[in-house]
């Protein structure tokens, strides 16, 4: 017990109380110890030791303690990635689906009697002199040869040779196609033929035009009727330049860009064949 | 007259020897306490090394070398760590003067600090929890004691072993029949 009454333990006491009211005190009023503030500095090289020292021992602690928990996380993260890329594939087949009936739908609803089958473009040949598709449908499905094809914004071609599961379509840009058409705005009739020279820039001619009052962006459809393979009313596209009239007949003549752009068929995948019409021509 | 320089020589040299081992070690010690063990994520509370350097220092080198070292380490400890209530060496200090009243009657060995680790970490949480009550207010005693004073408790006792051994290592340096003495 003379410890307690010990001068030097009353010193220690006092100094004591001192540094443990003055720097509360301080730090109550707002003020700022000089003496911690002095320690702090000196001490900082090895708080700062002892920070670096414990984070890296986490580090490494939590390769181990961790291990599981992050080889977990990344099974679940490649899963969700599997899952995503699913998610992904399934949303594109949904998409062209969509696309599809949508087109299916338009032209329908133009060609309320018309029947149609589906096709995918398998085989797309743009030789030097002619232009043709072929198709995954054939004979099996119900195609038969001259039967029309069209994609959702107008007239592709017809069926000129048929394979029990495949056929082949010669496209309207073809030198040997003529077609007997008419103009939408006057009823105008004409012959849309092909030409070796603008098939490659994916246009044709229209010819024999009675009437004389011919004018760019006019629609020119098919006419149909007698003879024809082709029913009445499709779309075929429009009239784009060098509208040149003959004084003698009164005939015009005119370049038309058809409306399925021809010139890239990589981008014509899906078509549809006319099925619920046939031709005479059969 | 030759006596008395040779026996102030002495003293001084052991005063210098002292305060620049137990300066090194508070250093080392409080920058673990304030700076390592905060951050360590495999120890849940932050254990008292300073108390087990403390009742080292007074089973080793007795309890006015401990005193000193309480008061200087105390203010250290709220230098570093503390924003606003400080009163480390006070309960530094009563610490000293509590376990002083064992240090004298034991031998000082491995198995009497151990002994006396048990009264050190109750006094330890006796005084973490009059701090929660000062700066918290009233915490239900259950949680505190499972959550606050049981890990504290546990990771000081297990740490301030190393400690012993640390200050038993320097205590070889200094003249065991000296003492810490103005």
């Amino acid at each position: 017990m003379s410890f307690f009454k010990s001068k030097f333990f009353i010193f220690c006491l006092i100094a004591a109380i001192l540094l443990t009211l003055v720097p509360t005190l301080m730090a109550a009023f707002g003020g700022t110890d000089l003496l911690r503030a002095a320690l702090g500095t000196v001490a900082k090289p090895f708080t700062m030791c002892a920070s670096g020292v414990a984070n890296a021992f986490n580090g490494f602690v939590d390769v181990f303690t961790q291990y599981d928990e992050l080889k977990a996380e990344n099974e679940s993260l490649k899963e969700q990635l599997k899952e995503y890329e699913d998610k992904e594939y399934n949303e594109a087949i949904l998409k062209e689906q969509n696309d599809w009936l949508k087109d299916y739908l338009n032209l329908h609803s133009q060609n309320p009697s018309f029947k149609f089958t589906d096709a995918r473009v398998i085989s797309r040949e743009a030789g030097n002199y002619s232009t043709v598709l072929t198709l995954n449908r054939g004979s099996v499905h119900g195609v038969k040869k001259n039967m029309s094809v069209l994609a959702a914004d107008g007239l592709v071609g017809y069926v000129t040779e048929l394979g029990l599961d495949w056929c082949r379509v010669a496209v309207l840009t073809e030198a040997k196609n003529s077609i007997g058409v008419y103009v939408e705005r006057n009823g105008a009739i004409g012959v849309l033929e092909g030409s070796a020279e603008l098939r490659r820039d994916g246009l044709c001619k229209i010819t024999y035009v009675s009437n004389s009052d011919l004018q760019l962006g006019d629609r020119i459809y098919t006419k149909g009727g007698e003879g024809s393979i082709y029913p009445h009313g499709i779309f075929i596209g429009t009239v784009d330049s060098s509208i040149e009239g003959d004084p003698a007949s009164g005939e015009m003549f005119a370049i038309v860009k058809p409306a399925v752009d021809l010139t890239d068929l990589d981008e014509l995948t899906g078509v549809f064949i006319l099925t619920g019409y046939e031709s005479e021509a059969d | 007259m030759n006596k008395r320089d040779t026996g102030r020589s002495l003293f001084s040299q052991n005063t210098v020897k002292r305060i620049l081992i137990y300066g090194i070690i508070t250093l080392v010690l409080a920058s673990a306490q304030c700076a390592f063990f905060p951050i360590l994520d495999i120890c849940p509370r932050t254990p008292d090394l300073i108390m087990g350097m403390l009742l080292a220092i007074a089973l080793l080198d007795g309890e006015k070398s401990a005193a000193v070292c309480a008061v200087a380490a105390g203010f250290f400890i709220d230098a570093l760590g503390s924003s606003f209530l400080a009163l480390s060496p006070l309960i530094y200090l009563v610490f000293v003067a509590f376990i002083s009243i064992f240090t004298k009657k034991v031998l000082k060995s491995l198995a009497s600090y151990l002994l006396l680790l048990m009264p050190m970490l109750v006094y330890r949480a006796a005084a973490t929890y009059l701090c929660i009550l000062i700066t918290e207010g009233t915490l239900p005693a259950p949680w505190v004691f499972v959550d606050i004073l049981l890990p504290e408790a546990i990771a000081t006792g297990l740490l301030c072993i190393p400690v012993y051994f640390i200050l038993k290592l320097c205590s070889g340096a200094l003249l065991t029949h000296s003492r810490f003495t103005f």
